[in-house]
């Protein structure tokens, strides 16, 4: 899928990678995310060489370092909202009282509190999204991938899913790796990388990136009048 | 990885509880396969038990010399082979080893009071039966010498004789009953000792004295056998020989002749039994066994279908960083909280099973705790066994690939 790529993201970048369905954005973002080994080539991740990790050394780097945000939210549908949330503290093996405060304080962030007992499927699109990213940002992980995160919501839940995005962006220092296929949603991001065929095609720098927080009041705004 | 135990137990009950039914009728075959193992343990047990119980009543040490050859050619019925005298006995008694014997001859008899008849049988014996067979005296006594001398009509009844011979409230004992139209005293009842699995009932006789019985009621100088108790059990095993040379010598037999009696060790004959017994439990919980073993393979299957079911499941907890262990032991966790379920199910079943089958159908059963163990940690094993390819293959996924499974 990939023949030979270079892509360097500086820790603290917000960065959106570009493509076609089938241009093996997919793939990239499955090797940076330690899901699937590169047949050859060299990934490190903080300076460490990751490609070559054994298969337990790579579910421990996913879970203290990676955070993963999807298209379809990728909760536990017989979870609760809680439980799915602490789901990458419980395979840190992190105590249950604390694995619960870290949970709740995640899901406050979120505004999702008052839903920590209800099933993913009581929650609109949106709210589940916010709730994968809860359970992605749970671990405090150095990066963040997000796998068309708006793929699956209305432009407006999109703005307001980026928002949240951009904040945390911003809070935390999260280095962040976005996967899309809309070039809306890639001018959020600080840099976009556009691949095609398996090769980079070109990148470059977002002068201006869009603000989505901003956006989100002006549409309020208009829809006041 | 001690920690996330508790949480992975609590995930997988939470996953059987979603599929609840599915998951009642997976643990049907292995509940069934308990359930049988307890119920054929405690049948093959209560077996065993009933015959040492007898043996232990009977007391061991015990030989007993019928009169007549073993072997081919039959000498007449039982009671007809004349070749066993009273002094045959008397002289087997001072044998070395011999702590006491018994010759008995007996016959079946029509015993009747007032307008009551019973049939039984009636033997005639010597006072030492009591102490040979360990029987005990109920009420009144056993005859003794002095009967035995003076040809006494004289009678000690069996527990059933005497229960059915008399209604409630009449003690037999003074009593003067009939057998064969002969006027016998009641002058005790024996305690009972329960039915004896040769099928015989042992409580089912009257006992009158030897000499009353050959002269009186038969008109014959034999006996048809004679009980003979040893000191010890290292006796038990000299004494065939001591009584086989002894008797050939009384008999006058040449060298070539075929014994014309017969000597028996009913305790053996017992343990035999017994054995029998230990073999059928072995090979009754075997087969139960064998459905536990379906049991289990209907645990794998289903636990192959959960993990397919459960596989993009797989690549979430993959990607949040669940290792391959963890995700094992999800899996083997389930598979054993199935098969541990069923288990104490099928306890429940093979113990009411086994309280039924004495209840109804009379048989003796046991419920052993070691059944109940080793069912249990069978279970478990099944659980552990069937468990682990599935679990292995949930293990086993590619994270990337799972998660693109829909």
């Amino acid at each position: 899928m990939l023949k030979g790529i270079t892509l360097q993201v500086n820790a603290g970048e917000m960065v959106a990678v570009m493509g076609a369905s089938g241009s093996g954005k997919s793939t990239l973002l499955h090797i940076i995310g330690l899901l699937d080994q590169p047949s050859s080539g060299v990934y490190r991740l903080e300076g460490r060489e990751v490609h070559r990790l054994s298969r337990k050394e790579r579910a421990y780097v996913r879970n203290q370092k990676i955070g993963f945000v999807f298209q379809q939210f990728n909760l536990l549908p017989r979870a609760t909202v809680l439980q799915n949330v602490e789901l990458p503290l419980l395979y840190a093996g992190v105590p249950a009282t604390r694995r619960r405060e870290r949970a709740f304080f995640l899901l406050e962030r979120m505004g999702l509190k008052d839903f920590a007992h209800h099933r993913p499927v009581q929650l609109s699109g949106g709210q589940q999204q916010r709730v994968a990213i809860a359970r992605a940002l749970v671990n405090q992980p150095v990066l963040l991938l997000a796998d068309e995160p708006t793929g699956q919501l209305d432009s407006r839940t999109g703005l307001e899913v980026m928002a949240l995005f951009q904040e945390l962006h911003q809070e935390m220092g999260v280095t962040i790796i976005l996967v899309t296929h809309d070039q809306t949603i890639s001018r959020f991001c600080q840099r976009i990388v556009y691949l095609q065929d398996g090769l980079i095609r070109g990148e470059g720098k977002v002068t201006e990136p869009r603000r989505a927080k901003e956006e989100l009041a002006a549409t309020q705004r208009s829809g006041e009048e | 990885m001690m920690l996330a135990l508790s949480a992975l137990l609590k995930e997988a009950l939470t996953a059987l509880q979603a599929n609840r039914l599915r998951s009642l009728l997976t643990v049907l075959g292995v509940v069934i396969g308990v359930a049988a193992v307890i119920v054929m343990i405690g049948i093959g047990q209560g077996a065993s038990q009933s015959i040492a119980a007898q043996m232990q009543r009977m007391g061991t040490n015990l030989l007993v010399v019928f009169a007549g050859a073993t072997g081919g050619q039959v000498r007449g019925a039982g009671g007809a082979v004349n070749t066993l005298k009273a002094q045959d006995a008397q002289a087997i008694a001072q044998l070395p080893g011999v702590s006491g014997v018994a010759p008995e001859i007996s016959t079946g008899a029509t015993a009747a009071w007032g307008n009551q008849t019973w049939v039984t049988s009636v033997s005639g014996t010597t006072p030492d039966l009591c102490y040979v067979l360990n029987r005990q005296v109920e009420s009144g006594r056993f005859f003794d010498e002095q009967d035995l001398r003076s040809l006494a009509n004289v009678a000690v009844l069996g527990k059933t004789v005497a229960e059915n011979l008399f209604p409630p409230g009449v003690d037999p004992v003074g009593q003067t009953v009939l057998l064969n139209r002969m006027a016998f005293r009641v002058i005790g009842v024996l305690a009972p000792v329960g039915a004896t699995t040769m099928g015989r009932d042992a409580d089912d006789i009257v006992y009158i004295p030897l000499t009353t019985a050959q002269t009186r009621l038969l008109g014959v100088d034999y006996v048809r056998l004679i009980y003979v108790r040893a000191a010890t059990s290292a006796d038990l095993s000299r004494l065939p020989d001591l009584i086989t040379t002894l008797l050939r010598e009384r008999h006058r037999l040449p060298p070539n002749a075929e014994d014309d009696f017969t000597i028996r060790n009913p305790t053996a004959i017992m343990e035999a039994a017994e054995n029998t017994a230990k073999t059928m439990t072995v090979l009754l919980a075997a087969v139960a066994a064998v459905s536990l073993v379906v049991g289990g393979i209907g645990v794998m299957n289903i636990m192959l279908v959960s993990v397919t079911e459960r596989v993009k499941e797989i690549g979430i907890r993959m990607a949040v960083g669940a290792t391959e262990q963890m995700i094992l032991w999800q899996f083997l966790l389930e598979a054993v909280l199935l098969s541990l379920t069923g288990g104490l199910i099928g306890i429940v079943l093979g113990v009411l099973g086994s309280y039924l089958l004495s209840a109804l159908a009379g048989w003796p059963t046991v419920i052993s705790p070691r059944a109940i163990l080793l069912a249990t940690s069978f279970a478990v094993l099944v659980g552990v066994f069937f468990g682990y390819y599935p679990a292995r293959r949930a293990a086993a996924l590619n994270p990337a690939e799972a998660l693109r499974y829909e």
